[in-house]
């Protein structure tokens, strides 16, 4: 497992500075697909500096809960960064098993923003955090499958191990992994068809109406942490697709291309599709979760 | 070990006094509670010293019960729950002094005293016990010790019921342990534990005798029923240590058995993985499902037995198919979450005791926005709710963590088999792990959040100080048992938390934003029922889920009624149509019943003859 490499440290603060770029390319994706010129590429910077500078307002019906919401939906994405690897090289901490305190960090982040939701008494988040607990059991089943098939491929427990390496390389069985961990990847990040990001009908919404009464320097957080998750999780569904070429070099610029082939490929999926009926979410789930299942069931020796 | 006897002497001694001195409360408290504070801080010394020397140590003194014998010892196993059950019982009698002297002088306090005592020294003597006899006594007393507990509120119909479905439960168990140590005898000839060991074909008996009587008490599907009625019925400090600790005689039961059979084969560790799985899966659903908050805490006993249980299965499995890095991981984890659960378990009902006890309800449906009467209570609640969904960096998520490396491990490096059983487990506690999440998230929500539901919140009010201090140190001991290991998650987190302490521009207060309606009302908020209805709905195979909604006709309806309830299949199907049967087919026994002593005299004297002839026949 060798010495630190500098430029591993380097890479959490590139997702720190980037991350917000990605929620720009699928803006622009979906306007270019509408026939408009969309957004530019950078406004999400403009939006979170604005949201960062306003005021709050909080519910006489919430307690500390609600204030702590967003900052424990950053922490444990921060912490989850730490943890995830980045062109070839091993994240700043890596040890067997890590891609459980992964799994877990991510679920911490959603225990607490549904908590912070149930505090406000709304019956409409009340509804987004049930349904948001509901589809988490299949999105989780789907993620920690596709990991365990990488893990059954490389034969590493660490997700630092398991993403590096591209020598046991299997077409078939890393296409199913990829479609699972993508499916898992618009699940987890609020994406259609699971989620429509930009319904203004509540009582279709599930993360969105989950944060209706965060405002100011609060939505700024949960925000920014939605950009932070997606780049998460493109990162991961990059390395895990294919293998990355020699060199930190050319394997970032792989990398950055990949994700950014991700975002415009969630782009297209939200232009052509439209939200799934509620009652269907968990079979489209459940179909990807079989994926991932046939995947692992293809490395069992 | 004088140490450990001086300590059970204590306790006993304390709960006799209180039970004799029919003073005042304050001093039958003192007695009682102050006996097992005294009694578990001294116990706690040779099972800490056992467990981090790894010596075993041993005393035995000759006993006039027929083939038993007063043997005692301390070993690194047993250590481990000595420990348990001397933390969590110091706690719990700690809470409990609060507690009970609320109930003024409206009771005689002797006895629950008494019983909790007798409760924590038989449950020491089951995990030291070295004779199937005296085993088998301690085991009796233990049962019967919380039966008496759980029939505190005798004066209640529904706790009278508790209390004899638990003792049914707890004597069908039993029995099945009676014919496994028969069994085991045989094999050995005498009744020492040291003796014992089943060769072959035998050892698959065993081993499903202790499934079934162990997994009775450790609360596994589908030997379950008795766990979510008998936790409510009992006081609250009872149920703590019922479900934190005994509950987990039942887990030391099985391994220990497993220490006198031969090798562990491959399918006991399927059998417990999958028995543990349904048990984790069913009991996390169940906990979804209900409205009682202590009956939920119990389906979610259930759950986390299960993973205990999946954990101990892989460890088998690790162990019979020649993976020790997957039997270390799977016993080491099993044993650390069964450590674990005893904090926040008791923590938990502890809280939950304290929500009673403050609002008179534990119909969450009622409840709602208690995190401003009890802010204490309230965050000790979410703590303990965030450790027990196993989130980091709390140490619910260690000892979950240690399993789930297990099934990795398995099924990275292992065959077929052990990689299917590997997985298997992986998705069984992803399942779990989210749906106990909300689960969690669905009880603190509903109880400490929002608004109010009804006017008992109102008058709420912060429990005592006693009761205070015993959830807190449970909080500190679960704060211990994860820095222990190496803190992953929190290193970030500190940047961030000062970051959102910045002031922000200005801070307004509000009500919450409800669609422009201008008459927002507690009663508008999402219900526990409501929230938990996607997945009971989903999965209304296992949770059963009921709804009844009664509309008046015609304009303008004064009143409508709705009500949403959950059933527990395991018990409404198949425990009522089996005791059903079998009611029916005892009552044809009563043909043989006469109100005249000659007839029974008749039987007495016909069976003696048979027994006689087949004595005959035998020789």
């Amino acid at each position: 497992m060798g010495a630190l490499h500098p430029l591993s440290l380097v890479f959490p603060l590139m997702a720190l500075a980037l991350s917000p770029l990605l929620m720009g390319v699928i803006n622009r994706t979906k306007a270019a697909w509408a026939g408009r010129t969309g957004q530019p590429l950078t406004q999400m910077y403009y939006d979170l500096a604005r949201l960062w500078r306003k005021g709050a307002v909080y519910s006489r019906t919430t307690t500390w809960v609600f204030r702590m919401g967003p900052v424990a939906g950053l922490a444990s994405l921060l912490a989850a960064l730490a943890l995830t690897p980045f062109g070839g090289l091993p994240a700043p901490l890596f040890f067997d098993g890590d891609l459980l305190v992964l799994i877990y960090l991510f679920g911490a982040g959603r225990f607490f923003t549904i908590l912070a939701a149930l505090d406000t008494g709304s019956a409409f988040e009340g509804m987004g955090a049930s349904r948001e607990a509901f589809f988490a059991v299949f999105a989780e089943v789907i993620f920690i499958l596709g990991l365990a098939a990488l893990a059954m491929q490389t034969g590493s427990l660490s997700l630092s191990g398991m993403l590096a390496t591209g020598e046991k390389y299997d077409f078939a069985a890393s296409a199913m992994v990829a479609a699972a961990l993508f499916v898992a990847l618009l699940a987890e990040n609020a994406r259609i068809p699971v989620d429509d990001p930009n319904t203004h009908l509540e009582l279709t919404m599930i993360h969105e109406v989950m944060v209706l009464d965060h405002g100011g320097p609060d939505l700024a957080l949960i925000e920014y942490g939605r950009a932070l998750k997606l780049w998460l999780f493109s990162s991961i569904l990059a390395q895990a697709l294919t293998p990355l070429p020699g060199g930190p070099g050319l394997a970032v610029v792989y990398m950055l291309t990949m994700m950014t082939a991700i975002a415009i490929a969630v782009g297209v999926v939200e232009s052509t599709m439209a939200r799934l009926r509620l009652t269907f979410v968990p079979q489209f789930l459940m179909g990807a979760g079989a994926l991932s299942a046939l995947a692992v069931i293809l490395f069992l020796r | 070990m004088e140490l450990f006897l001086l300590a059970l002497a204590v306790i006993f001694g304390g709960g006799a006094l209180a039970l004799l001195s029919g003073g005042g409360a304050r001093l039958t408290a003192a007695l009682g509670a102050g006996g097992a504070i005294a009694g578990c801080a001294l116990g706690l010394i040779p099972a800490v010293s056992s467990l981090v020397r790894g010596e075993r140590y041993e005393w035995s003194a000759p006993w006039s019960a027929p083939y038993g014998s007063l043997s005692l010892a301390i070993d690194p196993l047993s250590a481990v729950f000595l420990i348990i059950v001397f933390g969590l019982s110091l706690t719990a009698a700690v809470y409990g002094a609060g507690y009970l002297a609320h109930l003024g002088g409206a009771r005689r306090l002797g006895s629950p005293w008494f019983f909790f005592n007798t409760l924590v020294v038989s449950m020491a003597a089951v995990t030291v016990a070295q004779n199937a006899v005296l085993f088998l006594v301690a085991w009796e007393t233990m049962s019967l010790a919380s039966f008496f507990l759980v029939m505190f509120d005798h004066a209640d119909e529904e706790t009278r019921t508790a209390g004899f479905v638990y003792l049914a439960a707890t004597h069908l168990g039993a029995a099945f342990l009676f014919a496994m140590f028969v069994i085991l005898a045989q094999g050995a000839g005498s009744l020492e534990f040291r003796d014992f060991s089943a060769p072959g074909a035998l050892a698959g008996v065993v081993f499903a005798l202790a499934v079934v009587g162990f997994g009775s008490k450790a609360g596994l599907v589908p030997f379950h029923v008795w766990l979510p009625v008998a936790h409510p019925a009992a006081p609250s400090h009872v149920s703590a240590l019922m479900s934190g600790a005994m509950i987990k005689m039942g887990v030391y039961g099985l391994l220990r058995t497993m220490t006198f059979l031969e090798y562990p084969q491959l399918w006991w560790g399927l059998a417990l993985i999958g028995l543990g799985a349904l048990s984790a899966v069913c009991g996390a659903l169940w906990a979804l499902g209900q409205d009682d908050l202590k009956k939920a805490l119990a389906y979610s006993t259930v759950e986390n037995a299960g993973i205990i249980t999946m954990g101990i299965g892989l460890g088998a499995l690790g162990a019979s198919q020649d993976a020790p890095a997957v039997a270390a991981l799977g016993f080491g984890g099993a044993l650390f979450h069964a450590f674990n659960h005893a904090l926040f378990k008791g923590l938990l009902f502890m809280n939950a005791g304290a929500v009673a006890h403050a609002t008179g309800t534990r119909r969450m449906s009622l409840l709602g926005g208690l995190m401003k009467k009890t802010p204490l209570t309230g965050s000790l609640f979410i703590f303990g709710g965030a450790a027990i969904c196993g989130l980091p960096p709390l140490n619910g998520f260690i000892s979950e963590f240690l399993i789930y490396l297990a099934a990795f491990a398995g099924a990275v490096d292992g065959g077929p088999v052990t990689a299917g059983a590997g997985l298997a487990v992986i998705v069984f506690m992803a399942v779990t792990g989210t749906l106990a999440a909300a689960g969690v998230a669905r009880a603190g929500g509903a109880v400490f959040l929002g608004a109010a539901r009804s006017a008992a919140v109102e008058k709420a009010h912060e429990p005592g100080p006693s009761m205070l201090a015993a959830m807190l140190a449970l909080a500190v001991m679960m704060t211990l048992a994860a820095a222990l290991a190496p803190a992953v998650a929190g290193l970030l987190t500190a940047p961030v938390v000062e970051l959102a302490a910045s002031d922000p521009a200005a801070v307004e207060e509000s009500v919450t934003w409800d669609c422009g309606y201008a008459a927002p009302s507690a009663r508008m908020q999402y219900t526990p029922s409501s929230f938990a209805q996607p997945v009971s709905d989903f999965f209304h195979i296992i949770l059963r889920p009921r709804a009844a909604l009664a509309m008046e006709d015609g304009l303008f309806p004064k009143r409508t009624v709705f009500s949403h309830e959950t059933d527990d299949p395991v018990e409404s199907e198949f425990y009522r149509r089996l005791f059903a049967a079998a009611a029916r087919g005892i009552g044809k026994l009563q043909a043989f019943r006469a109100a005249r002593a000659n007839v029974y005299i008749f039987y007495t004297a016909g069976a003696l003859l048979a027994l006689l002839v087949w004595g005959l026949i035998l020789s």
